[in-house]
């Protein structure tokens, strides 16, 4: 009972207060402690929370309009570490970009505010049971990042900004009107007005909705997250986005926020995949594979390394994508790669940020690994663990679905876009790691915290991949929650 | 009386002011007839409520008055008087392959609105459904036809317009919870573009975001 009261009621209100606080007190050291004990806090209780499901324990309350299952105890995790990383990486890197573009350094106070409010917002959606509420939510965080996109308030930056909030605000009605859909048919057939809101109820009813109205719902939910998630066809906004975005945003962007169009689609994939198997296996199969071969092929067309993963993260929606098609198996190694992905690359966005700071720019270097070693090999290890390289966790969940999927042909494709990635990502960062020395005025005073958190988060994955069956045993509860 | 009888009177007005709110080139002209399209709304929910024993739609009215026909319309008209800007920047489409566009999305809208296999709308509801899509293509039409960014974020209130009567049609008797966040999210995302519509012309000197291309393959 003090679990689930603390979980929903205290957990949000502290986020929240935080918000508040960081906003009206500006940037000052106090507010770094602050924010570093409350953030440390809600990882722990993250780390509770996913201790419970391990234990195969659910928790709801308010007639379970708040659920906390298998699949929202790893997101919230996943998100609490990028949040811990982020928050500490920013404190120095804030200062340097704040400096970069001319702001005021007190305005630093509202980027901390909408951090962690973005978080709240992320926290909120992983524990809500309610569709509509999911909705909302999603929709909400994408209202904050569009701020810390446009933060640098820069042309480019301000353009960025303005292309995200618009494709995603256009492209999530569209989820609203399929959920809407179900909702109307769930009543229609129940007379019941609370049975087709929450997630636990439409699993119920579901399979009783006429097959035609069914599957131009779940078109219209899986394109409206897609939008959220990056996935193709309207996956335009995010290479701008995380390119023109501080590195922390690039690294939150990439990681949690296109991570909620997934863990959205895999909310909906719970509850229509048992009854409407074939059809969610067609949608997910064609969109899944779309990004992989856009996303990846467009990663060899770029020269700016942000772009590059930005692109990278297109294709690795589509693994998600694809392998939830498989239900259930694959289902489970979509939310393993879900957090092996978010945590891969909060790192890579974060490493490619060391670069900016130490070298002012994040194209056409070379040789990084002569003027910084630990820099230039974390790079290297960043981008085999984010291609699923063994011993690395993202193995198991970028190679995991071809035991699901049986099909030759169907391996085939899939292994030739994942190799397509691993090309185009390897042969650029090992150009940037290796190679001569440049001859570049480099900054010297670099604070080990920048490079530490990215190097924890890939050391993470290499635990994981070593240890891989609790990892594996809570995303395998993520269908059965 | 029958809801087709009251409703459709008050869906092609709407359905004029959609035209005249991507169309017309003076922003204040275009948020006037959002003002009056939110007050047809208002008056579909009303009409509605009064000849189904469907008490939803009166609190359905009372936040669209409050949202759409107060809050939304004074954020724009405020940022239309602080901007200093009275006409649009010059459209990305000329205006005779506009109308051809509106009118065609008009039809589409009407085709699929009457022709989707719906068999839970109630009777008179469908063609609430059919004005939503309209309204929603239009919108998104407006947001991506027009290069002016008061103009798009004038077309997201009208696509919002279209959810709201979506919403009505399909949803009208969820919790007042989950309408209160929808609603709100909606004017938030509105109040931002508004910002940032004001950031945009600070930083580049105009409102067009079409001219912002630097992140244009």
């Amino acid at each position: 009972m003090l679990v689930e009261y603390v979980t929903i009621i205290i957990v949000p209100l502290v986020m929240a207060i935080t918000s508040i606080i960081s906003y009206l007190v500006g940037y000052r050291r106090s507010l770094k402690i602050a924010l570093m004990i409350v953030y440390g806090f809600m990882l722990g209780w993250a780390i509770l929370l996913t201790s419970l499901s391990y234990l195969g324990i659910t928790l709801s309350a308010f007639g379970m309009e708040f659920r906390i299952d298998a699949l929202s105890s790893i997101f919230i995790l996943t998100s609490m570490i990028v949040a811990v990383s982020c928050l500490i990486y920013s404190y120095h890197y804030m200062e340097y970009y704040v400096s970069k573009h001319e702001l005021n350094l007190k305005r630093l106070g509202l980027y901390y505010s909408l951090l962690t409010i973005t978080f709240l917002t992320v926290y909120l959606m992983a524990i809500s049971n309610n569709a509509f509420i999911l909705w909302v939510v999603v929709e909400a965080t994408t209202l904050t990042t569009a701020f810390l996109v446009g933060y640098g308030r820069y042309e480019r930056a301000l353009e960025a900004s303005w292309k995200y909030l618009l494709l995603c605000v256009v492209g999530l009605t569209t989820a609203l009107y399929g959920t809407s859909l179900i909702y109307s048919y769930i009543f229609d057939i129940t007379g019941n007005p609370y049975f087709g809101i929450l997630f636990t109820d439409i699993t119920k009813y579901v399979g009783r909705i006429e097959p035609m109205t069914l599957t131009l719902a779940a078109i219209m939910i899986l394109m409206g997250y897609g939008v959220k998630a990056g996935l193709v066809p309207l996956h335009w906004w995010l290479p701008d986005a995380h390119s023109e975005a501080p590195s922390p945003v690039s690294a939150l962007l990439s990681s949690i926020i296109i991570g909620c169009g997934s863990y959205a689609i895999l909310r909906w994939v719970t509850v229509l995949s048992p009854v409407f198997n074939g059809v969610m296996r067609s949608i997910l199969t064609v969109i899944g594979l779309a990004s992989i071969f856009i996303g990846f092929i467009s990663m060899i067309l770029q020269d700016d390394l942000k772009r590059m993963l930005a692109y990278s993260s297109i294709g690795n929606m589509g693994i998600i994508s694809l392998a939830s098609a498989y239900f259930p198996i694959g289902f489970a190694l979509a939310v393993m790669h879900l957090f092996n992905h978010s945590i891969l690359k909060a790192s890579a966005f974060l490493l490619v940020g060391d670069l900016e700071y130490k070298y002012g720019r994040r194209s056409g270097l070379h040789g990084v690994i002569s003027d910084t070693p630990i820099l230039g090999l974390g790079l290297l290890a960043g981008v085999l663990a984010l291609e699923g390289t063994p011993p690395f966790s993202a193995f198991y969940s970028i190679f995991g679905p071809l035991t699901a999927m049986k099909n030759p042909s169907m391996m085939a494709i899939y292994l030739i876009g994942v190799f397509i990635g691993f090309i185009a990502i390897t042969h650029r960062f090992i150009e940037t790691a290796w190679g001569s020395k440049m001859n570049l005025p480099i900054r010297k005073n670099y604070p080990r915290s920048m490079l530490a958190i990215p190097i924890i988060l890939i050391l993470i994955t290499l635990i994981l991949g070593l240890y891989p069956s609790p990892l594996l045993k809570i995303c395998g509860g993520g269908f059965a929650g | 009386m029958q809801v087709e009888g009251v409703v459709i009177p008050l869906a092609s007005c709407m359905l004029v002011t959609a035209f005249f709110i991507v169309e017309s080139r003076r922003l204040r002209a275009s948020a006037y007839f959002y003002i009056a399209q939110s007050s047809l709304l208002v008056g579909v929910f009303l009409s509605i409520a009064s000849l189904i024993p469907e008490p939803h739609f009166y609190l359905w009215a009372i936040t669209a008055v409050i949202t759409k026909v107060l809050i939304v319309p004074w954020l724009v008209l405020r940022t239309i008087a602080k901007l200093g800007v009275e006409v649009e920047e010059e459209p990305i489409i000329p205006t005779i392959p506009s109308f051809i566009a509106d009118f065609s999305l008009m039809i589409l809208g009407f085709w699929l609105g009457f022709s989707l296999p719906l068999p839970i709308l109630r009777p008179g509801f469908r063609i609430c459904f059919g004005t939503s899509l309209i309204l929603m293509f239009l919108g998104i039409y407006g947001m991506t036809g027009k290069s002016c960014a008061i103009k798009q974020t004038i077309c997201l209130c009208h696509l919002e317009n279209g959810v709201h009567l979506l919403l009505a049609t399909l949803a009208y008797a969820t919790p007042i919870t989950v309408e209160v966040g929808i609603l709100t999210d909606a004017v938030l995302a509105i109040a931002i573009m508004l910002y940032l519509s004001t950031l945009i012309k600070k930083v580049s000197g105009s409102l067009s975001t079409y001219r912002l291309s630097s992140l244009r393959w």
